[in-house]
């Protein structure tokens, strides 16, 4: 019992920690919002303002420390399928969520840090020897993106890219996926899966990383 | 209640008070007119968590123009620009400029992924010569109300120019209906101004019409359409259930379009089956809200079980404080009928792909 009762006191005393510096925040933000005292008859004056904002839910890849099968040639780590192949790397199937959390339509660049040279010494080649960066961009809801021209879901955007395509990436140019990102909330999406073929070929070794910047622009 | 509730109560309220924080810019799009030499000034509000590394940038037409009180900050932050525009841009029309706020990496991953905002301000440089930009609007109406047309009309030219407006209403086979005159105007370069035109609908047909706007400025033209409608209290039976399978209690649908610039309350029908002899069955829909101009389906339920397969006669009632009704014929079609039909179908396909494969080996062989 005796026990039981200093727990509790010990999550009472947190409780009160918590609420203290909740009250912090809620007296911040309180002081600096406008104070709204102003008495008026009859009409109410709102005006919302437009604002671009994006957030990516899901922001990181990592699959951890692995190397190819010893006499495997490649190994293939794919963010869609959510599988590695080839390699002892800790598979990932969240890929990256990017979401239009502001009230505008946007259309979404993406530039990549790294090309599949400089990230895992490859060529994007057809052969498995060559090693590969690409990319993949999916609605993550339904009828996300569309094209700018006919509103068709998903194909054919301003750039040529289409949904679910997978693309070599590209470190110099930035590439249109999405040419209406949209705002509402039902529809508000898009997830990039990343594939990489890492060949036994390959001269770079250690923790390798690459940034990919996704860029939203009001349409 | 014990105090390892108000812990989590606690611990939940804390967190619910934590929003999305992602990266964002306001306000959004931004037009200017160019002016020679003119300073524009606007405050952006970059939104961020509070420990994110920001970086604003510029780009695009005269983004070396561009000079920001700050551009590098963490968290939430106001950022003025000013921009000076040139006393001369040889490039008329729309110049884009991008104003665009970006998370610094911090690359703690194997892939990291970070994000950018950006705003385009289009500055609009004036054509040499004359060169207007019109836009029409009108609003819906019902027959007997007033449609307002509207052709706002800017002078993006370097001269001043004289503009005459005129509406001609066309119905859509393009037959023209009448001319409206929305006077003549002396604009000066970048004046922007309203040509307006009231109209009494009472002695139109309520049908859809194509407005043509043209405006005269000097010998040059300038047009942009629209299509209006003029509504009256109907709602259109554009389709129907006409064949349906005899197996229980069947949906039957009935789609309807409103004609009507409101909108209508209480819509149901009520549906007649019949023979040559007498009426067999009738049912009622349940009743729907339809909003102007819609078009919507409203669904009944026939008991098929009471009628035998075979053609029969509809008809049907469509109540919505006025009525619509329509005479069609419906058809019960026994369920195994019906397989048939996909079966005949998948037979020909099938022996339409044998004969196609047959013909193809025996032409290899041949080579």
């Amino acid at each position: 019992m005796g026990v039981n009762k200093n727990i509790d006191n010990r999550y009472f005393y947190i409780s009160l920690i918590i609420l203290a510096i909740s009250l912090v925040f809620f007296i911040y933000n309180l002081t600096n919002s406008p104070i709204v005292t102003g008495k008026v008859t009859a009409t109410a004056n709102l005006t919302i303002a437009e604002v671009v904002s994006v957030n990516f839910s899901t922001s990181n890849i990592t699959w951890a420390k692995g190397a190819v099968t010893v006499g495997a040639v490649a190994a293939q780590l794919d963010t869609s399928e959510g599988t590695v192949t080839g390699g002892n790397w800790t598979a990932n199937s969240y890929g990256l969520v990017l979401e239009n959390i502001g009230n505008q339509n946007v259309t979404i660049d993406l530039t990549f840090g790294k090309d599949a040279q400089y990230f895992i010494d490859g060529t994007n080649g057809t052969n498995i020897w060559n090693g590969d960066y690409r990319f993949n961009v999916t609605a993550n809801e339904t009828n996300s993106c569309s094209n700018s021209t006919t509103v068709t879901y998903g194909i054919n955007m301003s750039s040529g890219y289409y949904l679910g395509r997978f693309m070599n990436t590209n470190s110099s140019t930035a590439l249109r996926v999405c040419d209406n990102l949209f705002w509402e909330d039902t529809k508000d999406q898009i997830r990039i899966d990343l594939y990489l073929n890492i060949s036994t070929n390959s001269s770079i070794t250690g923790f390798v990383s690459d940034t990919i910047t996704a860029t939203a622009t009001a349409v | 209640m014990n105090t390892k509730l108000y812990f989590f109560i606690f611990l939940f309220l804390l967190f619910s008070f934590q929003g999305v924080e992602g990266l964002g810019i306001s306000p959004s799009k931004q037009y200017v007119d160019y002016v020679p030499n003119l300073e524009y000034v606007k405050t952006f509000t970059i939104t961020t968590s509070l420990d994110d590394n920001i970086e604003m940038y510029a780009k695009g037409a005269f983004s070396e123009f561009v000079i920001f009180d700050k551009k590098e900050f963490m968290g939430t932050n106001d950022v003025k620009i000013t921009l000076v525009l040139p006393d001369n841009v040889e490039t008329p029309g729309e110049n884009v400029l991008i104003i665009g706020a970006r998370e610094k990496s911090l690359g703690s991953a194997t892939i990291a992924a970070v994000t950018a905002v950006q705003i385009p301000i289009v500055v609009r440089v004036p054509y040499p010569g004359k060169y207007v930009e019109i836009e029409l609007s009108v609003n819906d109406v019902n027959i007997g109300e007033e449609a307002l047309f509207n052709v706002q009309a800017i002078n993006r030219g370097k001269e001043a120019i004289h503009s005459n407006v005129d509406i001609t209403l066309n119905d859509l086979d393009g037959n023209e209906i009448e001319k409206l005159n929305l006077g003549s105007r002396s604009m000066e370069p970048l004046e922007t101004f309203n040509f307006k035109y009231v109209l009494n609908t009472s002695k139109y047909e309520p049908a859809d019409y194509n407005a043509v706007a043209l405006v005269d400025y000097g010998g040059f033209l300038v047009s942009d359409e629209k299509i209006f409608r003029i509504g009256n209290l109907l709602v259109n039976i554009v389709n129907y259930s006409s064949i349906i399978v005899k197996d229980g209690i069947r949906p039957y649908f009935i789609d309807i379009e409103s004609r009507w610039n409101y909108p209508i309350e209480g819509v149901f029908a009520e549906v007649y089956v019949s023979n040559e002899e007498k009426e067999l069955i009738s049912f009622l829909t349940p009743s729907a809200r339809i909003s102007s101009w819609e078009k919507s389906r409203i669904t009944g339920y026939l008991d098929t079980s009471k009628l035998e397969v075979g053609k029969y006669d509809s008809k049907i009632v469509l109540s919505y404080g006025n009525e619509t009704i329509i005479h069609g014929e419906l058809e019960i079609i026994n369920s195994v009928e019906n397989n048939y039909f996909y079966y005949l179908i998948f037979g020909v396909i099938s022996l339409i792909v044998i004969f196609i494969l047959i013909v193809f080996r025996k032409g290899l062989k041949l080579k």
